[in-house]
């Protein structure tokens, strides 16, 4: 998946939870727009389905995300 | 005892054979052996009626269930298999019990199991209406439902019975509307499975004026949409269980029954006579049957979860199974199915979790109706779950990830898992 298409399910899951994001890019922190730890497994969830395999990662990488960029970075690492 | 009524006829594959043509095949093995017959419906049919006529202890398989690993079992449990289409080579048996049959649990939940009854406990319908009728037979052989319909075809006079030769729903469709069945007797998921692949027009073709639900679960949708395809037919809704035998009858078209049929304690004895006592504790419903399985008296728990609506109470799905476990937050998997399929555009749907490398969260596969689907997929997911949210589904609960399906993934037993 591309940054852009992460940050497009990253916007259709807030806005299913009914929580719209005004705007929504890579420097928007997490807390900003609400985006819980729930709504990271859904994420996380349509990107395996995306790919067509399970996701693997660092766990200490996991603590550090605090915007979108690093939830980008986090995935394109996780799917590499 | 119950007698054979030899000229109520059962259609088999199209053919009308009098119960006076059936059962009459010797069984191998000598009157000791119990014995498992495996083979197609009408096989099955003919072997049934043949454990009546030689009190023979038996169990139905039909081909298609016939795992390696429930062959297995079958012989450990000391039956002879026998393929009535095939040479016979000699197997080890146990002595019989003559007059017991044991019923294959469906699977729905888990691993299929055989539950000892005689013909006294499987013959249920003693009660019923005296009108001649010719049901169609949509039930897996050998499993309680399909017993329940067997022996009323067997016993009750004037009661014909179709039983299709191929197991797929279409063909079992197709084959009542080919020999006028007025009466059908099915699993919900049966009906689900139908109304998406062919519509109402298609169901429309059979003109049941019965149409009995059992086997699962029933709820109001479903009730509902056949009460729309048949607006004649008498709608009626069974639950049973295999150990516990028949429950409940229920004729006014609405889901569950009425809660004042519950009994206030499992020591009250209050129960009218023909109904079975019912009663309800943790969310669980017990249940004390005239018609139980061999060995099974007084109260037993059904493993079945209930809720109370108003008046009503119903049956939502199995008690223990896959509880949805997220965040270490616990809910029954019925409830959330149970709120989701209340939705009017959702024709069928399953929830389960799923686990994701950062925690878990619920799925849900829906057939939905095309009108939800009509804006795309994620506007019927944002409808989905406001919809969840607002029927009590804890926020933590309501499905996550939605998969579309196309149609109803119907198992060989006429359910889903």
């Amino acid at each position: 998946m591309t940054r852009t298409e992460i940050v497009e399910t990253m916007r259709l899951i807030l806005e299913k939870q009914g929580k719209p994001p005004g705007s929504l890019d890579e420097s928007t922190t997490l807390r900003e727009i609400g985006f819980r730890s729930l709504d990271f497994s859904e994420l996380c969830l349509r990107v395996e389905d995306a790919i067509g395999r399970e996701l693997n990662f660092d766990a200490a990488r996991l603590r550090r995300i605090e915007t979108v960029a690093d939830v980008c970075a986090f995935l394109e690492g996780a799917t590499g | 005892m119950t007698q054979l009524r030899e000229q109520n006829r059962i259609w088999i594959d199209g053919v009308a054979r009098t119960v006076e043509s059936l059962g009459r095949v010797s069984l191998m093995g000598g009157d000791s052996a119990k014995v498992a017959v495996i083979g197609d419906a009408g096989r099955l049919v003919d072997a049934a009626v043949g454990f009546f006529r030689q009190r023979r202890d038996g169990v139905l398989l039909p081909i298609g269930a016939d795992t390696a690993e429930l062959l297995d079992a079958l012989r450990g449990a000391g039956y002879a298999l026998l393929w009535p289409d095939r040479a016979q080579a000699a197997d080890p048996h146990e002595p019989a019990v003559p007059g017991r049959v044991c019923v294959l649990t469906s699977g729905s939940t888990g691993t299929p199991k055989l539950v000892p009854h005689t013909w006294e406990s499987l013959f249920t319908a003693t009660r019923v209406d005296a009108r001649a009728r010719r049901w169609l037979a949509t039930y897996q052989p050998g499993t309680y439902a399909w017993y329940q319909l067997l022996t009323l075809s067997m016993f009750v006079p004037g009661q014909e019975l179709v039983v299709p030769a191929a197991p797929d729903p279409e063909a079992v469709l197709a084959a009542g509307i080919d020999a006028g069945a007025d009466a059908v007797s099915a699993t919900p998921t049966f009906w689900q499975y139908l109304h998406v692949r062919v519509g109402t027009d298609g169901l429309a073709a059979l003109a049941p004026e019965q149409v009995t639900l059992g086997g699962e679960p029933v709820r109001q949708p479903v009730l509902d949409m056949l009460r729309t395809v048949y607006p004649d037919a008498r709608i009626s809704h069974i639950y049973a269980s295999s150990e516990a035998g028949v429950g409940v009858v229920v004729h006014d078209g609405k889901e569950g029954f009425p809660a004042s049929w519950l009994s206030p304690s499992r020591s009250s004895t209050d129960a009218p006579a023909g109904r079975p006592g019912l009663h309800v504790e943790d969310d669980e419903l017990w249940i004390r049957s005239r018609h139980a399985s061999v060995g099974v008296e007084g109260w037993i728990r059904s493993g079945d979860e209930v809720v109370v609506r108003g008046d009503r109470v119903v049956v939502v799905g199995r008690k223990n199974d896959d509880r949805l476990i997220v965040g270490g937050q616990k809910v029954s998997r019925a409830r959330v199915t149970s709120a989701v399929g209340d939705h009017p555009l959702v024709r069928w749907c399953r929830v389960s979790t799923r686990r994701s490398p950062v925690g878990a969260a619920v799925a849900a596969e829906v057939v939905a109706d095309p009108a939800m689907l009509r804006d795309g997929t994620a506007a019927a997911e944002i409808e989905l779950t406001r919809f969840a949210r607002e029927h009590g589904v804890p926020d933590w609960a309501v499905p996550r990830i939605w998969r579309f399906l196309e149609q109803v993934p119907i198992e060989q037993n006429r359910k889903t898992r």
